[in-house]
């Protein structure tokens, strides 16, 4: 049994969030603003934060910095500024994730599962050889296993390939045609959007949130990357 | 000081104590001018009147002898005879010593004898008694007495010419000699004009310091208070400023005319009273002297009020700058040379150079052959041309900075401001024009910007507000998607809010960036990438979609990738709402037509398909922000995709057509080459 803390000054998200997160079984903490969720942090075993950024007394942001100074507990910005430089200002000062609002509450389930998991059960997991890992992607390749967050997924050979070429090489960009000829091992002529319709089914499969990927990232007019996180 | 000038009683005292002072400085004056006419040649024997009484002394010595001739010639009836003797007796006791200061003795032609004398021995010999001696010569010639006077010269008079021999009695001695003089003034026993000439002399050379003293004295004090209120007039107590008193708004003219008129009356005066005062001054005679002094006085007082009257009122018109103003003729040359300007001034441009142009002709004709100038030929012509040339360069100059200044604004600096002074006429009209020109757009540019900005933000914080309550519906609408409705209506209510709120989500996120796109609120990383390979991604993303739709994709693309320079992410919003009004808005089961072609250092990208609804909206309209192909606003779109689109691309240094043809729409987005 996990305690969540929910931290929003909007009455009407905390308790819909409240609903969403006991009806999956989880115990809730409520808080209206900074002050109020740095006290029951204080008072209180939580073990993750849903914050919102724009609250009064004190903001998000404040506040996951002050929780930051003596705490790992993971924190989840909710937002309703969904600017590129307010999400790497909120990851930076030591948020987890985010979720731009209006959001989706399967959504956030999803990631408060995710994070939780990693917190709990993955925090310090021994790195195996063979064992690929990028954020909470897994790959065990002589098992010919992929896992997220623990949670076994099911790749096509195809799939599976494309992430084991990306994953093998985090960071760097592969065209469709690299993807292609390392890939199926023929000359990329005629795949044209092959590879991109792959990339869409893995992305669904790994991914939160598909149409705005952490981890398998599409680089417009470049190719595909694997990313270890972030925006 | 100020409240001295401004105190009205005391400037009409100063105005009565100038007037009195200038009476004062006029009656002295001519006090000194007598006592100069007295004084001037030395001594009060040396004056004009002191010449005329000897000479009436003399004429009278004469006559004195004449009727002594006469009543001794025995020529005379009776009557006369009595009347000579009456006469005679008169003439003695005019010259006899009681009643004259005058001596004088008749010696014999060669001065051995005393014929005649009014002094008397005992008093001694006459260049004793008198001041100067005096000699004349007397002659008889039938029966006249003549008297050649010979002044005090005794060279003159000389003895080398009394050959004759002569005896006592005049009727036979034909020449005698006089010798006459008046008594020394501490001698003087009579009180007759010789004694009155020395009293006055005295008084007069006594005094003249005194007069040259109060002359000055009242003279400086004239000075000083005519000083005063010339810097006085004008001024008003409580009035700041100049005033112009009735007596200062009539014409210059009107005082000038008195001026003259009262001048040319102190000029006749003063001939008049020249005339009178040297013919009673060369009398010794004081009695009309009150007369003189008096009208001296009243002429001059009189001439000096009107000419510092003048002298005020010329003072305050140009105190307060009215004097052309107040003036008829400058009025009236002023008003003639400003309509002759006028005039020239809003002739059209070129009558204005075919005047100039016909003048300068003239003028150099003038100058080469009319008298005065033609004699020094060529340069009165030179002087003409040299000037010209500098006008033109002047003309040209401005000319030439007004070009600059248009060319400057025209570049799009709005601030610029062209420089109007020192430019001729016409010119500089002209760049007034365009800086007003230039103001204005800059102005209307600067609003234009704010308020796009003012718009942007507001959409921003709009945006942030709206996403809160929007989170709650969306969040509540699922909620109550999962109590499990058994009636089937509430279900469709619930399909009918989700579905709607999901399209608030979506046109909240639209609109947003529709703002940043628009007012280039947005970062753009621009660098080289792949529109191919771009493509391709975007159609693997879309693949289902349109797959759904029944839609089919034909792909034209050239040989090996095109790489163009923009910003990949937002390249992709771009395609992805091309894509996506595909999607929504083409017929199905249609083909979609894409291509990609390479221009003249630039590669566009073109999609084309049939619209599922007629298209009756131009294509500048589609453009426009919430403008879709059908009003109904009913389908999903926020009718800001192609707007975005539109914006982003123009963002990355591209651009963005559309062309609709009927039922089929094209877009083309086009994009620099990269290198």
């Amino acid at each position: 049994m996990h305690t969540i803390l929910i931290c929003d000054d909007d009455k009407d998200i905390v308790s819909a969030l409240d609903i969403y997160l006991t009806s999956e079984g989880y115990q809730t903490l409520k808080a209206y603003n900074g002050k109020e969720a740095l006290k029951a942090v204080e008072q209180n075993e939580i073990h993750l934060i849903l914050m919102d950024i724009m609250m009064p007394e004190l903001d998000g942001i404040r506040a996951t910095a002050k929780l930051r100074e003596g705490s790992n507990i993971p924190i989840i910005l909710l937002t309703a500024k969904s600017e590129d430089s307010d999400k790497i200002l909120g990851l930076n000062i030591g948020a987890d994730d985010y979720i731009t609002k209006p959001f989706n509450p399967l959504e956030v389930i999803a990631r408060v599962k995710s994070q939780l998991r990693r917190y709990t059960s993955l925090g310090g997991a021994e790195k195996s050889p063979g064992l690929l890992t990028v954020g909470p992607i897994s790959m065990d390749d002589s098992a010919k296993q992929v896992t997220v967050d623990g949670e076994p997924v099911a790749l096509t050979p195809i799939e599976y390939n494309i992430l084991r070429l990306l994953m093998n090489h985090p960071g760097q960009v592969f065209s469709s045609a690299q993807i292609y000829e390392q890939v199926w091992n023929d000359p990329a002529y005629g795949s044209e959007n092959t590879v991109a319709v792959h990339i869409r089914h893995l992305r669904e499969k790994i991914e939160i949130n598909p149409a705005d990927p952490r981890y398998l990232k599409v680089v417009w007019g470049l190719g595909y990357k694997m990313d270890k996180g972030g925006v | 000081m100020r409240a001295l000038r401004d105190n009205l009683a005391l400037r009409a005292a100063a105005w009565v104590l100038f007037v009195a002072a200038v009476c004062g400085a006029a009656f002295f004056g001519q006090k000194c001018l007598f006592a100069l006419a007295y004084t001037w040649n030395g001594d009060w024997t040396t004056t004009y009147a002191f010449e005329r009484m000897l000479m009436d002394r003399e004429g009278q010595v004469r006559d004195y002898l004449q009727y002594q001739v006469d009543l001794n010639a025995g020529e005379l009836d009776f009557l006369d005879r009595e009347q000579y003797s009456t006469w005679l007796e008169g003439t003695q006791a005019a010259l006899a010593p009681e009643n004259t200061n005058f001596r004088y003795e008749i010696l014999s032609e060669d001065g051995s004898e005393v014929i005649l004398t009014n002094g008397s021995e005992t008093d001694g010999s006459l260049e004793e008694q008198v001041t100067g001696v005096f000699y004349g010569v007397l002659e008889v010639q039938d029966g006249q007495v003549l008297l050649d006077s010979k002044g005090d010269q005794a060279a003159a008079y000389s003895s080398t010419e009394s050959s004759m021999e002569g005896t006592v009695i005049w009727a036979v001695t034909e020449r005698a000699v006089l010798r006459c003089g008046v008594l020394q003034p501490d001698q003087m026993t009579a009180q007759d004009e010789f004694y009155d000439l020395s009293t006055l002399y005295d008084t007069y050379a006594d005094h003249f310091t005194w007069y040259v003293a109060l002359l000055s004295v009242f003279l400086t004090g004239a000075l000083l208070l005519l000083l005063f209120l010339l810097w006085a007039a004008g001024h008003r107590p409580g009035e700041e400023g100049i005033v112009l008193s009735s007596p200062d708004r009539v014409f210059s003219e009107v005082w000038l005319i008195a001026l003259l008129f009262g001048t040319l009356l102190l000029f006749w005066t003063l001939a008049r009273y020249e005339e009178q005062a040297s013919w009673w001054v060369n009398r010794g005679d004081q009695d009309m002297f009150p007369v003189l002094l008096a009208a001296g006085t009243a002429a001059a007082g009189a001439w000096t009020a009107l000419a510092a009257g003048f002298l005020r009122t010329v003072t305050v018109r140009l105190k307060a700058r009215a004097l052309a103003r107040t003036t008829l003729l400058c009025r009236v040359v002023m008003f003639l040379g400003r309509r002759l300007w006028e005039f020239f001034r809003d002739l059209p441009l070129t009558w204005k150079a075919v005047l100039s142009f016909f003048l300068y002709v003239i003028a150099i004709f003038f100058a080469d052959h009319l008298w005065p100038f033609r004699y020094w030929y060529p340069l009165p012509g030179v002087i003409i041309n040299l000037a010209v040339l500098l006008g033109l360069c002047w003309w040209s100059a401005g000319f030439w900075r007004v070009r600059k200044g248009t060319e400057v604004i025209a570049a799009g600096n709005l601030n610029h401001q062209i420089e109007t002074a020192h430019l001729p006429g016409d010119l500089k009209r002209h760049a007034e024009a365009l800086n007003n020109i230039s103001g204005g757009l800059t102005n209307a540019v600067n609003e234009q910007m704010k308020s796009e900005r003012f718009k942007a933000e507001l959409i921003t914080n709009v945006s942030h507000d709206l996403k809160t309550p929007l989170t709650s519906i969306i969040n509540y609408v699922n909620l109550l998607k999962t109590t499990q409705q058994t009636d089937p209506t509430a279900r469709e209510y619930i399909d009918v809010l989700d579905r709607k709120s999901q399209r608030l989500k979506k046109l909240t996120e639209d609109l947003v960036e529709a703002s940043k796109a628009s007012t280039g609120a947005l970062a753009v990383n621009r660098e080289k990438i792949g529109l191919v390979q771009l493509l391709d991604q975007a159609l693997g993303e879309y693949e289902e979609r349109l797959e759904g739709k029944h839609l089919t994709v034909v792909r034209t693309v050239p040989e090996g990738e095109c790489y163009v320079y923009a910003d990949g992410r937002h390249l992709w919003r771009v395609m992805d709402n091309l894509l996506s009004n595909c999607a929504k808005y083409a017929l199905e089961g249609t083909r979609v037509y894409i291509e990609i072609f390479r221009g003249k250092g630039s590669v566009g990208l073109s999609v084309k398909n049939v619209s599922r609804d007629p298209l009756n909206v131009p294509p500048e309209r589609l453009m426009e922000r919430f403008v879709r192909g059908e009003e109904s606003r009913t389908t999903e779109g926020s009718g800001l995709g192609l707007s975005i689109a539109k914006s982003l691309t123009e963002l990355q240094g591209g651009t963005f057509q559309l062309v609709v043809d009927g039922d089929l729409f094209k877009a083309i987005v086009t994009l620099p080459q990269s290198s």
